[in-house]
């Protein structure tokens, strides 16, 4: 009957490691404004060039309805 | 994604995305906030969030160190006299803010990166394996190997912790 084997105990964390991890990383110096305004923007990326086809798309075909109308 | 969201994010992970990110570009910020821009623009968020946010910030600030020596050598210098890496430090036991700086900057790229990513990233050694495409047990034993390199030069005993 064999023993049940037991994890090895993790090793300890190693002291230079504590102490840097002590040491706090410059705040960043990221634009708040900038980036929420980027994020909203990039968030409706597709919406946007959707919307922006089909207004093309109206605008053409309304080009094309003006030409018929006034060419008959 | 939501606003709230982004900024929870942003507040957590930011600073050390920047200290990952300066490493390379002295434009750490931009490649940061960059790399957020990218995430808000995915459909599905991606399933390893953190190691995801660590390749991206770091092939960006590797592209924009590659530009930057391009145009010019301006942006080197102003890199490697960036500000200060770490806030100053106030614990007269602890170690001192900027020889550590100038201690992890002498470091090679591929150790000083897994450092950072470990300590103050907080990423494992697989997740760090999965951000730079290499393998969790090379990334211990360069993360292990940097580690007595800075040992030596801050004069740190292995066993200061030990009565």
């Amino acid at each position: 009957m064999t023993p049940p084997s037991h994890p090895p105990p993790p090793p300890e964390p190693d002291p230079l490691a504590i102490a840097l991890a002590k040491l706090d990383p410059a705040p960043h110096n990221l634009d708040w404004n900038v980036l929420m305004f980027e994020a909203g923007r990039a968030s409706k990326f597709r919406a946007l060039w959707f919307w922006r086809i089909t207004a093309w798309v109206c605008a053409l075909v309304a080009c094309g309805l003006a030409y018929a109308y006034l060419s008959r | 994604m939501t606003p709230e969201q982004l900024a929870e994010l942003v507040d957590r992970y930011a600073s050390a995305l920047v200290l990952y990110a300066r490493q390379w570009c002295a434009c750490p910020e931009d490649v940061v906030q960059a790399a957020f821009l990218k995430l808000v623009r995915q459909r599905t968020p991606p399933t390893n969030l953190l190691p995801w946010l660590y390749r991206v910030v770091r092939h960006a600030a590797i592209d924009a160190s590659r530009a930057a020596r391009r145009r010019t050598r301006y942006e080197i210098a102003a890199a490697e006299s960036a500000p200060q890496r770490f806030m100053p430090s106030y614990d007269p036991t602890g170690l001192d803010a900027q020889a550590a700086a100038a201690a992890i900057a002498e470091l090679p790229a591929e150790t000083r990166e897994i450092i950072v990513a470990h300590i103050w990233g907080g990423l494992t050694f697989e997740q760090i394996a999965e951000a730079v495409g290499s393998s969790a047990a090379t990334c211990y034993r360069r993360y292990a190997a940097g580690l007595d390199v800075l040992r030596q030069k801050l004069g740190v005993d292995r066993t200061a912790h030990q009565p």
